[in-house]
């Protein structure tokens, strides 16, 4: 895999330089750094010229260019879709909340003295190493896109999709959280088929439901929620899940 | 007659199934379209209380469905509009003599094209003269029926002039009086409106009146600290004791600086006024509760949205849970509001710390649920009727004793209303 690094600061560029290609090398690992650079202009300009790469990137966030390191992010999102991409900046450069939003898609590591550092982007390379790239699908991972943010479930957490009064809105349940984006139910069940149609609006995933509630038509899921069944679906619905079960 | 009572009865189950979705102008030209052939296999074609039974139909079910006179009645009115037109077009030259299934298909054109443009234009006028748009088509209507109406009393009271008048006088009667009923009815809906729109903005405005009276006192304590301090200042200098007036000073003040609070001049960033006004109050709200919030606004945000008191009304609610939940906590929890540009939209984040065995979300947005005890906790439930039909989309997150709640906002591009 091709290592990318941007950083602006030369010490600091040369320092990662060499705590990378220090592991990588006592490690074998089938990594090499293609490019360390201060540039972000360069380094898309690099994969524009070789595409088709999985990478691990290991970018600053206030590059003193007129791309910044998040922006960077988004350009290398459009060649490298499954690349690794790693901030390694200061808290202080935003506001933490505002932070932590605009990278949660991404892993950073937070600079600190040289050890941590060396530490962290070890740890981050081994597990990269172990995982390798695998498509989220293939991971059994749902992706969609609400507001402009990429975001990513696992199917397990899945509980259901339900239609929103707003034309074309989607929502989506899982036990910790309630999304919404745009998107329609029957594309969502060919990208994810082993969901089941229990109503005219409502896409459930079968394997959380906890119980079938056949008197008043809903489905439990383990932590208390409900989604309604067509009345005509239920006794289908019902065998489907007991045979899941059993 | 058999053939029309049918189709009688599956229009109105075609009325029924239409109603429950969205009207538009395909679905309003295909009702048209039907009752347009109810009518033809009738053998009373003419009867005159075939499209009254109709009117009256459409609009008790839109009416009980979208609780608007204004869009009942426009559409519950247009279908037979265009029916009347298509129908006179048909008896005109340029279409006599043709066959049944052709000029069937001939009308069919007709309504969509007269439904689609018709589409269009309300869709102009609405935005300018929203509330009696429906008396044109309702007009319309009423006139046609009547003079359809004048017809058939000529026919059936031929020779009786006397009945001829008082039937004519009871039908005038009975219009003025259902127009008068419908002009009352919208009315009371407009001013029920605008009475929740003036709640909401006296609501913000008192808060607003709170955070005034209480900046005036803490004014007032910062004066007194400054004369305080002042003093102290000027009786080291007079015994001349520079060395206990940088202790003092680096020991007393320079704390004292920092942690004045900056919140409310990071405000400035925010263009819209109704936002900038609802944080204001809630920023100070949280004041009083004792609960710490922090606001991150990094740069200037404006968002150009038409919905701006949806948009406060739903950010108020969403500040309102968070610091309540956190009033609840102990000390260190606290409550952050960030504002981040994206390029198609902006987001409004509240982050704020939770219980850590927190109900799942479904349940949080129960109608009536509040985990503060009964007749609290609308919220949730209200957040989502708020949001129902805007094109803001609200993402709710609960991980590891943190609440987070995500407004999306999409940008407009053509910079409506701040």
């Amino acid at each position: 895999m091709p290592i990318f690094i941007c950083e602006d600061d030369p010490r600091q560029r040369e320092q990662l330089l060499e705590i990378v290609e220090n592991y990588v090398m006592i490690e074998a690992l089938d990594m090499r750094v293609e490019l360390a650079t201060a540039d972000p202009f360069e380094l898309v300009a690099c994969l524009a010229d070789n595409p088709g790469h999985v990478g691990i990137y290991l970018l600053d966030i206030d590059l003193n260019s007129e791309l910044n390191g998040i922006e960077l992010a988004a350009k290398i999102r459009e060649f490298d879709d499954l690349g690794k991409i790693i901030f390694v900046t200061t808290h202080a450069e935003l506001a933490p909340v505002t932070f932590r939003y605009k990278v949660e898609a991404y892993d950073y590591i937070v600079k600190s003295s040289h050890e941590e550092l060396r530490q962290q982007i070890i740890a981050c390379l081994k597990s990269i190493d172990e995982h390798k790239a695998v498509s989220a699908e293939a991971k059994g991972q749902f992706v969609f896109k609400s507001g402009s943010k990429t975001r990513v479930v696992n199917h397990q957490d899945i509980l259901f999709f339900e239609t929103m009064p707003t034309p074309h809105v989607i929502g989506l349940h899982t036990h910790q959280a309630f999304y919404q984006f745009y998107g329609r139910l029957k594309e969502i069940n060919q990208a994810i088929p082993s969901l089941v149609r229990v109503h005219k609006s409502v896409l459930a995933n079968l394997e959380t439901v906890v119980a079938v509630d056949a008197e008043r038509y809903l489905l439990e899921f383990s932590d208390g929620q409900t989604c309604p069944v067509a009345i005509s679906k239920l006794r289908k619905i019902q065998k489907m899940w007991q045979a899941q079960q059993g | 007659m058999d053939t029309y009572l049918t189709s009688r009865w599956l229009l109105y189950l075609a009325a029924f199934f239409l109603l429950n979705t969205k009207l538009g102008w395909l679905k309003n030209g295909l009702l048209t379209a039907s009752i347009f052939l109810t009518l033809q296999l009738s053998p009373i074609f003419r009867d005159a209380l075939e499209p009254l039974l109709i009117f009256l139909c459409l609009f008790l079910l839109t009416y009980l469905q979208l609780k608007t006179v204004n869009r009942a009645v426009t559409f519950a009115t247009l279908p037979l509009i265009n029916l009347a037109i298509s129908r006179f077009l048909l008896q005109t030259q340029y279409f006599r003599g043709l066959s049944l299934w052709v000029s069937f298909s001939v009308t069919l054109v007709m309504l969509i094209i007269l439904s689609f443009s018709e589409h269009q234009l309300l869709k102009r006028l609405s935005q300018k003269v929203d509330n009696l748009i429906y008396l044109i088509p309702l007009a319309i209507f009423l006139g046609l029926y009547y003079l359809q109406m004048l017809d058939l009393f000529d026919y059936l009271f031929i020779g009786h002039d006397t009945r001829l008048e008082i039937f004519n006088g009871i039908l005038v009667a009975v219009m003025i009086l259902f127009v008068f009923t419908l002009i009352l009815v919208q009315h009371n809906e407009a001013q029920v409106i605008y009475q929740e729109q003036l709640k909401a903005r006296t609501q913000i405005d008192r808060e607003y009146l709170q955070l005034t009276t209480q900046q005036y006192n803490e004014m007032r304590k910062f004066r007194h600290d400054y004369q305080n301090i002042l003093l102290s200042i000027e009786g080291f200098i007079r015994e001349e004791a520079w060395q206990e007036l940088t202790r003092y000073f680096q020991k007393e003040l320079s704390t004292q600086l920092a942690t004045d609070n900056q919140q409310f001049e990071r405000l400035i960033l925010l263009e819209n006024a109704n936002l900038r006004q609802i944080l204001y109050a809630k920023l100070a709200a949280a004041q009083v509760m004792n609960v710490n919030v922090q606001l991150e606004l990094t740069e200037a945000i404006a968002i150009h949205h038409p919905d701006q008191l949806t948009l406060s009304r739903m950010l108020g609610i969403v500040l309102d849970n968070a610091i309540e939940e956190v009033a609840n906590l102990d000390k260190d929890a606290s409550v952050t509001v960030a504002f981040i540009k994206e390029s198609d939209a902006t987001i409004l984040l509240v982050v704020n710390d939770c219980r850590s065995q927190m109900e799942p979300l479904l349940i949080l947005a129960k109608e009536g649920f509040s985990s503060k005890g009964d007749g609290r906790g609308f919220g949730l439930a209200n957040l989502a009727s708020l949001q129902a039909r805007t094109d803001i989309l609200v993402n709710t997150e609960i991980v590891s004793g943190i609440f987070k709640q995500e407004i999306i906002v999409p940008e407009w591009k053509e910079g409506v209303g701040l």
